[in-house]
């Protein structure tokens, strides 16, 4: 039983400390372990593993065939909105350049009669290679890989980037 | 050598934040036993006096007021448009358009009030942090609740932030586009911060998935604005108001309301 001091201070805890007092010790032990396991939880919940981190996605492909090459018109912009990727065509060269803006990742859109990308959100522009040149774009659009399938389809990877020069030569 | 536990202890507590945060000391003592009514929240709302002058409604129209009594009337109008919205990438649009269309009585009235109020309630927030500013009323005693109102007003902010999204339109979209993508620039948490290589941040475990349970905006990043929109955070605006309220009560109005 605590001793109750009704109207009086108590005295100051005696002199040792936890390494001497067994009471005083195993106070800072159970609030150690306590604090231990909350953090533990909190961790769990909050944490880069935890709760707000799903462990299974249900997203779209990175990876997949967009058709076959003589689909796309020669030394044109083929828009693929759903897929969120550009594919280029330069005579038999194919590139795959996305459509998220490196601003703020909006979809950018190619401008025919400029013959640039252009970004609605906040004006920033990019040449027909990707390469950013006004407004508040950091540095380049993303040139995904591209492949052929076995049946000839081309096959777009948006988890691959590659550098610009890079080019599908069929 | 053993580390001196008084000397950590008391760098730990021997401060401003801690002694705002646990105003008495635990000895059982009468004094404390008292304080421990006095400085509870539940147990002591009231102050034990308020003068007649800081009571009087004046110039600087009880800002902080307003915004609560706007914050009520969001949670009136949100809780009646939960009865008819769906969290669901193929019903959320609709289910906006069938409010404003009045497909359901008072719909149009109940979903522009609730938009006009959100951004009345962000507009009244900022005022009352203006006019607290400009009184100098966030000095001390008051430097806590300064710090209460500041998490408010993020909160205020984020309020407004996730129900931009739902009614799944090319506005939210890409407004929630833009801003996750911000929260992905975060440094020491989003995969395209400073130091995002040096924590193994990629852009499927940083605070942008968090946000939006996915690497992309989906079906979950709607469901979670709308958890966080409808539940996560009233909440806790409600919790700090309930304190905001009580501790200017406790350290006394600066001037008139």
């Amino acid at each position: 039983m605590p001793q109750v001091t009704m109207g009086a201070e108590k005295k100051a805890e005696e002199v040792g400390g936890i390494w001497t007092s067994r009471r005083s010790f195993f106070t800072l032990a159970g609030w150690g372990i306590f604090l231990a396991t909350i953090g533990a939880y909190l961790w769990n919940l909050l944490g880069t593993t935890g709760f707000f981190f799903p462990k299974v996605l249900y997203e779209p492909s990175k990876r997949f065939a967009v058709g076959y090459p003589q689909d796309f018109p020669d030394h044109s912009v083929v828009t693929l909105k759903a897929r969120r990727v550009f594919v280029v065509r330069e005579g038999n060269a194919f590139q795959a350049i996305s459509m998220i803006c490196q601003h703020l990742g909006c979809a950018v859109h190619w401008t025919e009669e400029k013959g640039i990308f252009e970004c609605p959100c906040h004006g920033s522009k990019y040449y027909k290679d990707g390469v950013n040149f006004a407004g508040p774009a950091p540095r380049p659009l993303y040139h995904f890989h591209t492949s052929l399938s076995d049946d000839g389809k081309l096959v777009i990877d948006t988890s691959q980037i590659v550098e610009r020069e890079r080019k599908l030569v069929i | 050598m053993l580390p001196n536990l008084k000397e950590i202890g008391d760098k730990i507590t021997q401060n401003d934040v801690w002694k705002s945060i646990f105003r008495h000391r635990y000895e059982d003592t009468s004094r404390n036993r008292m304080l421990q009514v006095l400085s509870n929240v539940w147990l002591h709302i009231h102050p034990t006096t308020v003068t007649k002058g800081n009571i009087n409604i004046s110039f600087t129209w009880c800002l902080g007021g307003l915004t609560f009594f706007v914050f009520l009337f969001e949670t009136l109008t949100g809780v009646l448009l939960m009865f008819y919205y769906t969290p669901d990438v193929n019903r959320a649009y609709a289910d906006m358009l069938d409010l404003s269309n009045n497909a359901i009585p008072l719909g149009r009235l109940l979903r522009n009030t609730h938009r006009w109020a959100g951004h009345a309630m962000v507009i009244t927030v900022c005022f009352h942090m203006l006019r607290v500013f400009l009184t100098g009323s966030y000095k001390a005693p008051r430097q806590f609740n300064w710090v209460v109102g500041v998490i408010l007003l993020v909160l205020t902010l984020l309020l407004s932030f996730t129900g931009y999204l739902l009614p799944w339109d090319q506005l939210g979209y890409w407004a929630i586009t833009v801003g996750t993508n911000m929260a992905g620039a975060t440094p020491f948490a989003g995969y395209q911060g400073p130091f995002a290589e040096l924590f193994g941040f990629t852009i499927d475990n940083d605070i942008r998935f968090g946000l939006l349970g996915g690497t992309s905006i989906q079906a979950p990043a709607l469901l979670r604005a709308y958890v966080w929109h409808c539940i996560g955070l009233p909440a806790m605006a409600g919790g700090l108001m309930m304190l905001h309220f009580w501790r200017i009560r406790k350290d006394g109005f600066s001037g008139q309301l």
